[in-house]
């Protein structure tokens, strides 16, 4: 009887979508704001003189602080539905499974909204696309079709680089990720910015910290510099599991009104 | 059943226990009025019970089951319905058709039969209704899910006075044998010919639990002229219409309850009452 279901999982999904349309709506028109600023506005020089290729290459270099910012920005809205006292009362009343409810906000924050941002991607190119000869003598190509699989396939299967920095990568986005879902489940209300806040004074205790050893840098010995690195994925990714399943816990002890702690006084 | 436990619960370590060592039985088939002044946890018990906040100590146990750990079975038989709530700003309809599915036992027939009663049309948008109305139409959400435990927070506020007559007759539509309603109010007389069961708290303890129908049978309730005061009187107060009274009822007379009057008699004179209660 507890068991999970598809279903449930399917009406808590229509649920928050219907319920919280005007802030999703909002927020694809942001990201699509966004994105247009980014290859339209911020790259005016390579639409009036230079070729598709140098437009493209401009776009796709800037490209990836824009999908840490926006993925960042979906993580810290994973539990945006335990804002207020009435929303929990929704929330934590609707009659479902505990990992169904979670499932439903993983599914929409981690799968939804990166969709939708690869929409809002190629909807801004095609405004940039039918703008452009309104605006400029020359224009350039659309872009999308070949922007978002690269993209895509750069975050997931292939690497020019080495393959430790690529394990180093992913170790530390995975890290990040976990490290906004529990600020997400920490703060709830203006999460994005206080676990922001966190981040930027944890990494100035930890370059305070760093400054009384000598760190070997890459010009010294391969190996060493190879251990590092290893040694330094391997500490996020168990980091990764033990803030995933602080995240996991705290959603488990959400009440309705918290007792007061040193978070709650931020 | 619902069995509550030696339930304490403070708002932090250093605070004052709002619910203190409260323990009760809650049998189905009857409606609870919740009563007690301002702060004195009632709206905190009903979070209790519903597994919203998690007690310092003791338990609330429905269906064998510790509502803390917030299962399935027992969400399905819960619903609360708070005094302030956020209505989402879509039709009720549509509010129907996305929720009603997460209750097994929901009733539509009766959905219709409360929404007629309350003169609102099922597809009415809930963004453009009054606070008021609102609440008649979340009220008739709430009874149409056929949970066995239904909190109702302060349900007549908000309400214009034909329709405390109607949620009078909708809560006893829905009442059935296997169901608990409790009523959290400070408005007495809008419920006091609804409850068959009445809880106080008072200072954060449990004051008082009994049915109606023994405070009736022992204590008797009028406005009598203040020169005709009975010698027995328990409890008196002035009013406009004389003095209101509370006596002894030793044959048991059929007399109605005047709630207002029974809690204010208990806050002054709790021994005087409790051993009448108790005789």
């Amino acid at each position: 009887m507890n068991s999970n279901s598809l279903t449930r999982i399917k009406y808590l999904l229509l649920q928050d979508l219907s319920m919280n349309r005007k802030r999703y709506i909002s927020l694809l028109v942001g990201l699509f704001l966004g994105a247009l600023m980014l290859i339209y506005l911020a790259h005016p020089k390579y639409l009036l003189h230079d070729g598709s290729e140098r437009f493209y290459v401009a776009v796709y270099d800037s490209m990836p602080v824009f999908i840490v910012c926006t993925t960042l920005v979906f993580i810290s809205e994973l539990f945006a539905n335990f804002s207020t006292k009435q929303k929990r009362v929704h929330q934590l009343m609707l009659p479902a499974t505990k990992g169904e409810k979670f499932a439903a906000r993983f599914l929409l924050c981690c799968v939804g909204f990166p969709i939708v941002f690869l929409v809002a991607i190629a909807l801004a190119d095609v405004v940039r696309w039918i703008l452009s000869p309104l605006l400029f003598e020359n224009t350039l190509p659309l872009i999308c079709h070949k922007l978002i699989p690269e993209m895509l396939l750069k975050t997931t299967f292939y690497w020019d680089g080495e393959t430790l920095d690529h394990f180093l990568f992913c170790a530390f986005m995975t890290w990040i990720a976990t490290f906004y879902a529990m600020g997400s489940a920490l703060f709830r209300r203006r999460a994005l910015l206080k676990t922001t806040l966190c981040l930027m004074g944890g990494f100035i205790l930890l370059v305070l910290f760093l400054e009384n050893f000598d760190i070997p840098g890459e010009s010294t010995v391969d190996n060493v510099f190879d251990v590092m690195r290893v040694v330094a994925a391997c500490i996020l990714l168990v980091l990764s599991v033990v803030q995933f399943c602080l995240t996991r816990r705290l959603y488990n002890r959400i009440q309705v009104i918290s007792k007061q702690t040193w978070y709650d006084r931020i | 059943m619902i069995k509550i436990e030696n339930l304490t619960f403070a708002y932090g370590k250093k605070k004052p226990n709002v619910i203190e060592d409260l323990s009760l039985t809650l049998h189905p088939g009857a409606i609870y009025g919740l009563l007690g002044k301002n702060g004195t946890g009632k709206s905190t018990l009903f979070y209790l019970l519903s597994g919203l906040l998690f007690p310092d100590k003791g338990k609330v146990i429905m269906n064998d089951i510790n509502v803390t750990k917030r299962q399935l079975d027992t969400l399905q038989d819960i619903y609360i319905l708070p005094e302030e709530f956020d209505a989402p700003k879509i039709s009720f309809e549509k509010y129907v058709r996305l929720h009603a599915p997460l209750y097994p036992r929901f009733d539509h027939e009766q959905l219709g039969r409360c929404m007629a009663e309350f003169e609102l049309p099922m597809d009415v948008d809930l963004k453009s209704l009054s606070m008021g109305q609102k609440k008649k139409a979340m009220l008739c959400f709430a009874l149409a899910t056929g949970t066995r435990l239904l909190l109702l927070d302060e349900p007549t506020n908000g309400l214009d006075i034909p329709s405390k007559a109607v949620f009078r007759r909708v809560v006893t539509s829905c009442m059935n044998d296997e169901r608990i309603i409790i009523i959290s109010t400070h408005q007495v007389r809008d419920v006091e010919y609804l409850l068959d069961r009445v809880i106080l708290l008072k200072n954060s303890k449990l004051h008082y639990e009994g049915a109606t129908a023994d405070i009736t049978e022992r204590l008797s309730f009028a406005v009598v002229p203040t020169s005709d005061v009975p010698s027995t009187v328990i409890y008196q107060e002035p009013n406009l219409a004389g003095t209101a009274v509370v006596y002894p009822n030793p044959g048991g007379e059929e007399t109605v309850l005047n709630l207002e009057l029974f809690f204010n008699a208990l806050s002054v004179q709790p021994d005087l009452v409790e051993r009448y209660l108790k005789a």
